[in-house]
């Protein structure tokens, strides 16, 4: 038997994936591989369940209490407790009314005045009034380090029945996206005052959830939590009963109930999908993935020689061809937009010459020779003076290790650069990026929080900290050149008024595009499986106005309602 | 003072020196990976939600998950008073439930899917050696041998990803993961449902570890078989069945007997791969996942739990021990 040894654990985990993988394979080649779908509730008549898997856990802990420091909470996928504006990640991120029927900002944007929807019931029959908002709003005043959504708010509370005032001590408008499910991690999800005023929210477990949202607990059991849909829900019934929680397990195990038919809906990266699942029963079988509006790029230490050469920037951006990277690891995601947004996302707000950067090789070499650069034995050097090139990737991200090699071979092929690919531990990965210890490095950029969010987040010079002091997961690349912050500027003292966003956010891309502070490599997705044995009507790519992933709440309650229910 | 005392009194102190040692160890290498609770969860915010982290995020999350610089050997002693009180504290990731609850919760299962498959691939392995080391070339040994050789080589994982392949993907005869079937939970069929999730993930311990008990017991029972006292009952003409169980196997049984008791020892830290592999509910599942993230409370009070049953099998190892051989009594002197 086979006792836990520390040192070895992680690669044996990773044998394990990837003798799953060689299991799956084989699989492909024998009939009858898919299964018979476990019968509906109801022997065979329409299904009335959906079995969800929203994470990787194999047991859950009943605590419901969304606003407790804890990283395990029981998931409720944004069926119980609901937040008052939606994110529309297909129009940039807009807000768009969900428990809020309407806003008005005022006194320069510092006074919000939310208009609440008046049908809204608690799952106890209580209607939801502008004391349950206030209360919920005011949570992360009275308790600062819960305050894990970042809200910068200073106060709100009820007006009337139906109105409620927040308040910020400078504009707020920028940070009010972090009012909606999917934006922030901890966004205001609306609670009942009745229940929760008495409680010490830092302790307190809050066993059986009452809600606004679309469904009520129905039972709780470690492995998998069971909801019931409201019949007296605001935005209309669903058409299943229940909806299944599943802790389902590890990826390998979640593949195998996906394509047995367990599962009807994961969200979980799966590479090859294309011949490990879809292409064994194309009828059922789907895997999609939409558009964070981030994306996955290549950070440069800006503060740092050779990198504070732009030329070198743009020749190491150029020699990529990321189109054939990613076939390394084939999961979905398509190259990246050279401006740091992503089209899907932010189509109205797109500079015209912004495009996906192309494998480049001439250029790239005209680009170090402009710079006075030379290559000397792997090396790139100038004055006399040599750099050793190294590139950072996470060891546990099995794509971002194909890829980190991919980019060494292109960087030997087309420029006959050596660069060092080290493979950092996760938990290890972000302390030297903050603290500015890299060369390069693969990471997150951008999303889907609005262009002042995406640009803000690595190109303000505000933020700039030296060499050595933590930069607190902002502006790793170590950007302090000034001629960002009129643009930045712009975007802050502009809110709402969409031809000057769209003038500030264009000069933005262009400097992303010439600059090349970072070169985003990879469109940043959301992955999400399907088995459509028991339901049709998933949402389709491309035509569809929610993305159906169980982190952006209301999204996934609009995908839920819009499914059929297979007749059989 | 009698010799019993004074081995009685020795070894007491070797299991408190080794106590002291673990409980030490148990405290300070969880400290020494690499990583923060803080850092591992910013970086899992990011990956599920695809969205950089707003500072005042990141600032909360660090004031909750506190400072990993925090002088240590304060909490060195905050961690053995709060353990002399039975407390292992609350789980970081699972905030706030003690941890103590979570242990209590996946014990059960562990001890039911473990616990079992030991004392059967125990039974098995050995009842087989018997058989194969008593005539030791024969048809039987010429079958058992190779074959327990082959199946202690082949790797765990690989038999278990094959099994759920086979039996739970393509056939279909057994469920691909869990501990029971959720829609049966506090209904009648529970306890049904309990015995066949666990049928296969117990077949595959079985399986993979009866051939090392049977290889053990097979050599045993080879030297035994040789020796003089054998070849006295078999001259008086005893019955060949009890030669080879009271005179041969009796003997043979020795080290086994301790091997058996230290691998219940084993039991809690448990079947790791198994849990992992049939997404089984057990202590195993819970330490790879506390691993994970950083919860430093809970994994220390895994392998709390784990060092003290394995010290505990061992004195009961080293007791039985001096019972049942009388010749170890005399080394104690």
């Amino acid at each position: 038997m086979s006792r836990f040894v520390p040192l070895i654990f992680r690669r044996r985990i990773t044998t394990i994936g990837g003798a799953f993988a060689l299991a799956m394979a084989v699989a492909a080649c024998s009939p009858g591989t898919t299964g018979a779908p476990t019968a509906a509730a109801n022997g065979g008549g329409p299904a009335e369940a959906i079995n969800l898997r929203v994470s990787s856990a194999t047991t859950y802990t009943r605590n419901f209490n969304i606003y407790s420091p804890s990283t395990d909470l029981a998931p409720t996928a944004g069926l119980i407790y609901e937040p008052l504006v939606r994110r529309n990640v297909f129009k940039g991120g807009a807000l768009e009314p969900w428990l809020a029927e309407s806003w008005e900002w005022s006194d320069g944007d510092k006074v919000l005045t939310l208009k609440l929807r008046k049908d809204v019931k608690f799952a106890d029959g209580t209607p939801m009034t502008s004391k349950d908002v206030a209360f919920t709003l005011n949570i992360p005043l009275k308790y600062p380090e819960l305050n894990t959504g970042g809200q910068t708010y200073v106060s709100a509370e009820a007006i009337d029945e139906s109105t409620v005032v927040v308040k910020w001590s400078k504009s707020g408008r920028l940070d009010f996206y972090r009012f909606a499910a999917g934006a922030s991690t901890n966004p205001p999800r609306i609670v009942p005052e009745h229940i929760w005023k008495d409680k010490d929210l830092k302790t307190w477990v809050n066993p059986d959830p009452v809600g606004t949202g679309v469904a009520a607990l129905d039972q709780f059991t470690p492995q998998q939590i069971s909801y019931k849909a409201r019949a007296d829900y605001w935005n209309g019934a669903l058409p299943m009963k229940l909806i299944k929680i599943v802790a389902a397990g590890g990826d390998d195990q979640t593949k195998a109930r996906l394509l047995k038919g367990d599962l009807d809906f994961a969200t979980m990266s799966w590479p090859n999908a294309q011949a490990e699942y879809v292409a064994r029963n194309p009828k059922t079988n789907l895997y999609s993935t939409y558009a964070t509006g981030g994306e996955e790029s290549l950070l440069f230490n800006l503060a740092k020689a050779p990198f504070d050469d732009v030329n070198v920037r743009r020749a190491l951006a150029m020699s990529l061809d990321r189109e054939s990277l990613l076939k390394l690891a084939p999961t979905g995601q398509n190259p990246a937009n050279a401006c740091g947004l992503e089209p899907e996302v932010y189509k109205d707000y797109m500079a015209p010459e912004c495009k996906v950067q192309t494998s480049d090789p001439e250029n790239a070499k005209k680009a170090l020779a402009d710079g006075g650069w030379k290559v000397e034995g792997g090396k790139l050097t100038k004055d006399g003076k040599a750099y050793d090139l190294s590139l950072k990737v996470v060891q546990e991200y099995t794509n971002w290790m194909a890829y980190g090699k991919g980019m060494q071979d292109q960087w030997k092929t087309n420029l006959g650069l050596d660069v060092k690919v080290v493979a950092v531990p996760e938990e290890n990965y972000d302390p030297p990026l903050n603290e500015g210890d890299f060369d390069m490095a693969l990471y997150w950029t951008g999303g889907s929080n609005g262009m002042y969010s995406v640009f803000s987040d690595q190109l303000d010079p505000a933020t700039y900290k030296p060499i050595g002091e933590d930069s607190s997961y902002l502006n790793q690349g170590r950007w302090k050149d000034k001629s960002t912050v009129p643009l930045l500027d712009q975007l802050r003292a502009t809110v709402g008024d969409d031809a000057k966003q769209k003038d500030a956010g264009q000069r933005l891309q262009r400097i992303v595009l010439d600059q090349v502070p970072y070169s985003p490599m990879f469109s940043s997705v959301w992955f999400v499986d399907m088995n459509m044995t028991r339901w049709t009507g998933w949402p389709v790519p491309g035509q569809t106005q929610f993305a159906p992933h169980s982190s952006l709440g209301p999204d996934l309650v609009l995908t839920l309602k819009n499914l059929k229910p297979v007749t059989r | 003072m009698s010799s019993r005392t004074r081995f009685l009194v020795r070894r007491v102190g070797f299991y408190a020196a080794t106590l002291w040692s673990a409980i030490t160890l148990n405290f300070l290498i969880p400290r020494l990976m690499p990583g923060d609770p803080a850092s591992v969860i910013v970086r899992q915010l990011q990956k599920q939600s695809g969205q950089s982290v707003p500072p005042e995020s990141v600032e909360a999350i660090r004031k909750l998950f506190g400072d990993p610089r925090a002088n240590i050997l304060q909490q060195y002693v905050d961690y053995l008073s709060s353990l002399a009180h039975g407390d292992f504290g609350l789980s970081v990731s699972r905030f706030p439930t003690p941890v103590s609850e979570l242990l209590a919760a996946g014990l059960p299962w562990t001890l039911m899917l473990v616990g079992t498959t030991t004392v059967l691939a125990f039974l098995l392995g050995t009842a087989l050696g018997i058989a194969s080391g008593w005539r030791p070339g024969s048809k039987l040994d010429g079958f058992l041998s190779p074959l327990s050789t082959f199946l202690t080589a082949v790797p765990y994982f690989w038999v278990a990803l094959i099994a759920l392949w086979l039996f739970g993907l393509v056939l279909g005869w057994f469920p691909l993961g869990g501990g029971y079937d959720p829609d049966l939970y506090g209904r009648s069929g529970f306890f049904g449902s309990v015995l066949y999730y666990l049928a296969m993930p117990a077949a595959t311990i079985v399986f993979s570890s009866f051939g090392g008990w049977l290889l053990g017991m097979r050599n045993m029972m080879i030297t035994t078989v040789s020796e003089d006292y054998v070849l006295l009952g078999k001259a008086k003409g005893l019955s060949g069945a009890r030669i080879m169980f009271r005179y041969a196997a009796r003997n043979a049984m020795l080290p086994t007997v301790t091997g058996f008791a230290l691998a219940i020892g084993g039991v809690l830290g448990g079947a790791l791969l198994t849990e992992i592999v049939f997404a089984y509910p057990g202590i195993g599942y819970l330490l790879f996942d506390a691993v994970g993230k950083r919860d430093y409370p809970l994994m220390q009070g895994v392998f709390l739990m784990t060092t003290l049953t394995v010290l505990l099998a061992n004195l009961v190892a080293d007791s039985i021990y001096v019972l049942i051989d009388p010749r170890t009594r005399e080394g104690g002197r």
